[in-house]
């Protein structure tokens, strides 16, 4: 994993199971990968990895990019005489995308393997045919023949996510996987240290990969608490539905238009200094961006928003298609988008930064 | 009171975006206070004391409001509530403005309308907005019937006498006022000013739906509690000053005091009410002596030694 860039890493960082909670293995892919660069490593109790790249010392300014390394998943919550496990969702997963997908639990004995059983279509009666089963009526079939057996393998508390390949499909520039929600903002993290190791920029920069994004927006408060930076760009996926049945105004964003910039979400309303100032980097470097056109969602941007004083925020989010599945799906040239766009930011004038960083409204 | 409302109430103060209306409050204060903001965009005047605490009166200046969230030739106008909203049609026909234009919300269906229905059409030869800019609700204020009415006039009125306070009232403690942002979406605003004004104490004013006629001590406001020594104190002094108040205690999901009480360093809270109807209707209305009242609740409340 170590020398895999761009899309080549998010598939590999894709395919770690890491829910809420777990996501240790992710902060250890991390660590490894970032090893031998210039930028210091601290991982804290909540098991949040900070990698800081020291300024130049041209600015006091602290920056800090932020991406989340856990993803939705299922937490185990007891199980049923015949080896059958019942579960809750980690993270919010709509019902119809559970039924029949294969999925895998973290077990001490290593990665079990399972699928949400589901009756067939040939059993279902009518009504059953028109209602969307939730976690509470499913169950994991793990293939154990009695609860005795299950236990063998799992316990109330074990934890899994969602079993599926990344792959590129279309023109082979579309990318699906589980976890892209949030391993695309790790990867690209990972891609603007490791390219950038021999640049200094005029601000102390802190790449927070952040825990508990999907059950609490928690992890990321700790770390927020401390850095105390100046400015926040919290690295997202968002749902977009630029599909054929769903009007224009309710698509949220493109795919393959370049990162969706929130002014506001079902978490926080962000100041206009940022926003403006994200868009206007956008257009002034020549890289694809895109306001976010439906207010839905909320992430760790709203925790770092109000956290402190207050700190200038700004949410930067890869349009995803079916988020929060099995089937996440991104279109390539948004990651790198994101990367540039990123990087443009972090390279900004200093005047201009320190103006942004006083955030304040229009 | 009408005339010292009319351009509290015009101003545009849509959570997230209440620059206009700070601004107003900023040109309103004298020359001798002093003015800061914080990063989220709250509006601070200070006035020193000789007393060695250090009170806070926060209040939230926000109001409901849109962003534009798809602007398109040839394609309908679409807008975001920055509040919830339980029935839409409560808003349709509402003229609104914002970014150098005004217009009208309107909807694609007479009946079972949501949020995919409506729209803004901007009034004859206004261009169209961008997306993510802000659209206010107009406004106006009138007097009726011993009333002031108009969207917004509660917490003008509240603005009006914390801007009075600071012009016009003595301090014994330091008294910093903030004029928060974002309270409409969960007291997001005031949930950092510990950071900046470091109170001993705070005193936190809001509109409540309420038809009683005087100012209201609440002594659970949401799901916080007002301090007891403090709450005390303030139903004693008002009780000695012969200022006409009433106590209470409510439920509801405000959370500016909250925000404020449960701050990273704990702040020792009291919630004040000005009693208003119908609050973010047009039809929003408080009775004229409660807002005249609301004022030297105020100055007698901070002369408390808590």
């Amino acid at each position: 994993m170590k020398n895999l860039y761009g899309t080549e890493l998010l598939r590999e960082l894709c395919d770690i199971i890491a829910p809420s909670s777990a996501e240790a293995p992710v902060a250890d892919a991390i660590c490894d990968i970032l090893k031998g660069t210039s930028v210091e490593i601290t991982r804290d109790k909540v098991g949040n990895v900070v990698a800081l790249k020291k300024g130049n010392g041209k600015s006091d300014l602290k920056i800090m990019v932020s991406a989340h390394m856990d993803e939705v998943g299922f937490i185990i919550t007891g199980i049923d005489d015949d080896g059958r496990l019942s579960f809750a969702t980690a993270g919010g997963i709509d019902g119809s995308v559970l039924g029949a997908r294969a999925v895998k639990l973290i077990s001490s004995n290593g990665i079990i393997n399972g699928v949400i059983s589901v009756k067939p279509i040939h059993l279902l009666s009518p009504d059953e045919k028109k209602t969307v089963s939730s976690a509470n009526d499913l169950r994991i079939d793990i293939g154990a023949k009695s609860k005795e057996d299950a236990e063998n393998f799992v316990s109330v508390g074990t934890v899994g996510t969602f079993a599926s390949d990344f792959v590129r499909f279309g023109d082979g520039k579309m990318l699906r996987g589980k976890a892209i929600d949030d391993r695309f903002g790790c990867a690209v993290m990972c891609d603007i240290i490791r390219e950038n190791d021999n640049t200094t920029f005029d601000c102390d920069v802190y790449f927070a990969f952040t825990t508990r994004e999907e059950i609490s927006f928690s992890g990321i408060l700790t770390t927020t608490e401390q850095i105390s930076p100046d400015i926040a760009l919290v690295l997202e996926s968002t749902a977009v539905a630029d599909l054929a049945d769903i009007p224009h105004h309710s698509r949220v964003a493109y795919t393959g238009e370049g990162p969706a910039i929130s002014f506001m979400d079902r978490g926080t309303i962000y100041q206009s200094a940022v926003y403006d100032f994200v868009l206007k980097t956008a257009k002034s470097n020549g890289i694809k961006a895109q306001p976010k056109r439906f207010v839905s969602g909320g992430n760790d941007a709203a925790s770092v928003h109000s956290a402190l004083g207050g700190i200038a925020t700004a949410a930067i989010s890869i349009p995803t298609r079916y988020l929060h599945s099995a089937s996440c799906v991104i279109a390539e040239e948004d990651y790198y988008s994101t990367k540039d766009l990123i990087l443009a930011i972090i390279k900004s004038d200093v005047i201009q930064l320190s103006e942004v960083a006083k955030g304040g409204n229009r | 009171m009408k005339e010292r409302l009319m351009d509290i109430v015009d101003a545009i103060s849509v959570s997230g975006r209440e620059k206009e209306l700070l601004s107003l409050i900023e040109k309103k204060v004298t020359p001798s206070a002093k003015i800061s903001y914080d990063v989220m965009g709250n509006l601070y005047i200070k006035k020193d004391g000789d007393g060695c605490k250090s009170i806070l009166l926060a209040v939230s200046i926000d109001s409901e409001g849109f962003f534009v969230n798809y602007s398109f030739p040839e394609e309908k106008i679409r807008i975001a509530p920055t509040f919830s909203v339980t029935d839409y049609s409560t808003i349709v026909g509402s003229k609104l403005k914002g970014c150098g234009i005004t217009g009208t919300v309107c909807s694609e269906k007479e009946k079972d309308i949501t949020l995919s229905d409506i729209y803004f059409e901007p009034d004859e030869d206004q261009a169209a907005p961008n997306i993510g800019d802000h659209l206010s609700f107009v406004s106006s204020v009138n007097e009726e019937e011993g009333y002031l009415l108009g969207r917004r006039v509660g917490i003008a009125c509240i603005i009006s006498a914390l801007i009075d306070c600071i012009n016009n009232y003595d301090v014994h403690n330091t008294v910093t006022v903030v004029f928060a942002v974002c309270g409409i979406p969960g007291g997001r605003g005031l949930k950092t000013v510990w950071n900046t004004a470091s109170p001993d104490k705070a005193i936190v004013l809001r509109t409540l739906e309420s038809t009683k006629e005087l100012p209201i001590l609440l002594a659970k406001d949401g799901i916080t509690l007002s301090d007891t020594e403090m709450f005390r104190k303030a139903a004693d002094m008002l009780s000695s000053e012969r200022i006409d108040h009433t106590l209470g205690a409510v439920t509801d999901t405000k959370r500016d005091a909250m925000s404020v009480n449960l701050s990273d360093i704990g702040i020792p809270t009291l919630s004040l009410a000005l009693p208003t109807q119908n609050i973010g209707k047009d039809s929003e209305k408080v009775y004229s002596p409660a807002a005249e009242a609301i004022s030297d609740t105020i100055k007698a409340l901070i002369k408390i030694n808590y």
